[in-house]
């Protein structure tokens, strides 16, 4: 479980560790960025050696493949990715490299540290800004033979500055807390952009074409997404697993993805579906009361509200 | 093969000359990206390599590399002009779905 602890280091000074379920494909050749440029929903262009970029790859249809963070530097361009969409990311992103001078190799031993806080600039130099829980963040690429000692010292700098070292399940559930969902749990193949209530942070709406873009428009300028992704309280003793249904007035409106108990409550992600976004109150899940304190997009995860 | 209708013939003609790029040939190729997955691009060249294939369209020469000839065989290049703006139109009997724009496809 998420100790208060930790949520306070995330929040106020530093959190470390290594995203474990996380993975690399490297990207280089000539044409790498103009060609990642049409793969991904948000803006690469002008990114320089340093800078990052969020976003998402789509299918043909527009759904959510993997979200990605793209890590520019002087040789081309490191891609993180979740470690089981590898295959299926290769595939989809070497079917679409014609006569491109580009190539994509996969970097099976190297692992993703990142410290995420407002003094994550403090663990070390280098990296990339990898802002993922709305409170500032920096991640690096290192060697798994080198990662027990890196992770020592990073911790030793977190110690430092007030902060510590988390685990992989308070990683987790600090998402439902902040607000920001994680992909392959909150969201994944089965939901568009919009839905996730990423889109501010992983999607540029004026960049240019790239694939799936074509439904990402429509659902943007011709209606609202079926379902979108809210952050949820509940007057439970115990987290609801997911997909457990959130019920309005005796019929159900949505579905849990995700929850944790911390700040006194049972804290949730879940989604609603379209035509309830003004109900505030009389919602239950598991026959307790839930109340929708807003939608994921205006919520502390993506940077929109203090959290 | 790939054919440029009589007014996208004319209309490369009078773009090549413009340009002062007379004796130059069409590169046609496909690259990865767009909307529905695959673009297509069009720009004017001098040289060609050991893995074009070279066609002859209106006295126009066309360069296509050996990959996009895969996604390429019997396209037709069209010129339009409407109300929505000007431009040239593929007609690829291998795109199974366009963009709405059209300048990319699926295959």
């Amino acid at each position: 479980m998420l100790h208060p602890r930790e949520l306070d280091w995330l929040r106020n000074s530093v959190g470390v560790l290594a995203l474990a379920d996380r993975s690399v494909i490297a990207i280089s050749g000539d044409d790498a960025h103009e060609w990642l440029q049409g793969q991904i929903t948000n803006q690469c262009e002008g990114a320089r050696p340093g800078a990052s970029v969020y976003g998402f790859i789509l299918s043909l249809k527009g759904r959510i493949m993997a979200d990605v963070w793209a890590y520019f530097h002087d040789g081309g361009i490191w891609l993180e990715v979740p470690g089981g969409a590898v295959d299926a990311l290769m595939e989809r992103l070497d079917r679409y490299i014609i006569m491109e001078d580009v190539d994509l190799e996969r970097r099976p031993t190297w692992r993703i540290l990142t410290a995420q806080g407002p003094k994550s600039d403090e663990i070390a130099s280098g990296g990339w800004p990898s802002n993922r829980l709305g409170t500032g963040g920096r991640t690096w690429l290192v060697e798994e033979a080198d990662l027990e000692a890196e992770l020592e010292r990073s911790s030793k700098r977190a110690i430092d500055a007030g902060g510590g070292s988390l685990g992989a399940l308070a990683w987790r559930h600090a998402h439902v807390v902040r607000g920001r969902p994680l992909f392959g749990v909150d969201f994944g193949d089965w939901t568009y952009p919009q839905e996730t209530g990423l889109t501010a942070i992983a999607v540029s709406f004026n960049k240019g074409c790239y694939v799936g873009q074509e439904t990402v428009v429509m659902l943007q300028n011709r209606g609202k997404a079926p379902k979108v992704l809210w952050r949820w309280e509940i007057d439970d003793a115990d987290p609801p697993g997911p997909e457990t249904p959130i019920v309005l007035a005796g019929a159900e409106v949505g579905r849990v993805t995700s929850a944790v108990a911390a700040d006194g409550a049972i804290q949730a992600l879940g989604f609603l579906k379209r035509g309830h976004e003004t109900e505030r109150e009389g919602f239950e899940i598991r026959g307790k009361s839930a109340r929708p304190k807003g939608p994921v997009a205006e919520g502390p995860g993506v940077g929109r509200e203090p959290g | 093969m790939l054919n440029l209708t009589d007014r996208a013939a004319e209309k490369v003609k009078e773009i090549r000359d413009s340009e002062g790029l007379v004796g130059q040939g069409l590169r046609v190729r496909v690259i990865g990206g767009g909307c529905a997955g695959f673009s297509y691009d069009l720009f004017f060249e001098d040289e060609t390599t050991d893995l074009d294939q070279t066609f002859e369209s209106h006295g126009i020469p066309i360069y296509v590399d050996m990959m996009s000839a895969q996604y390429l065989d019997g396209t037709e290049i069209d010129y339009v002009e409407g109300l929505q703006g000007a431009g040239f139109k593929f007609v690829n009997p291998q795109a199974k779905q366009t963009c709405g724009c059209g300048s990319s496809f699926a295959t």
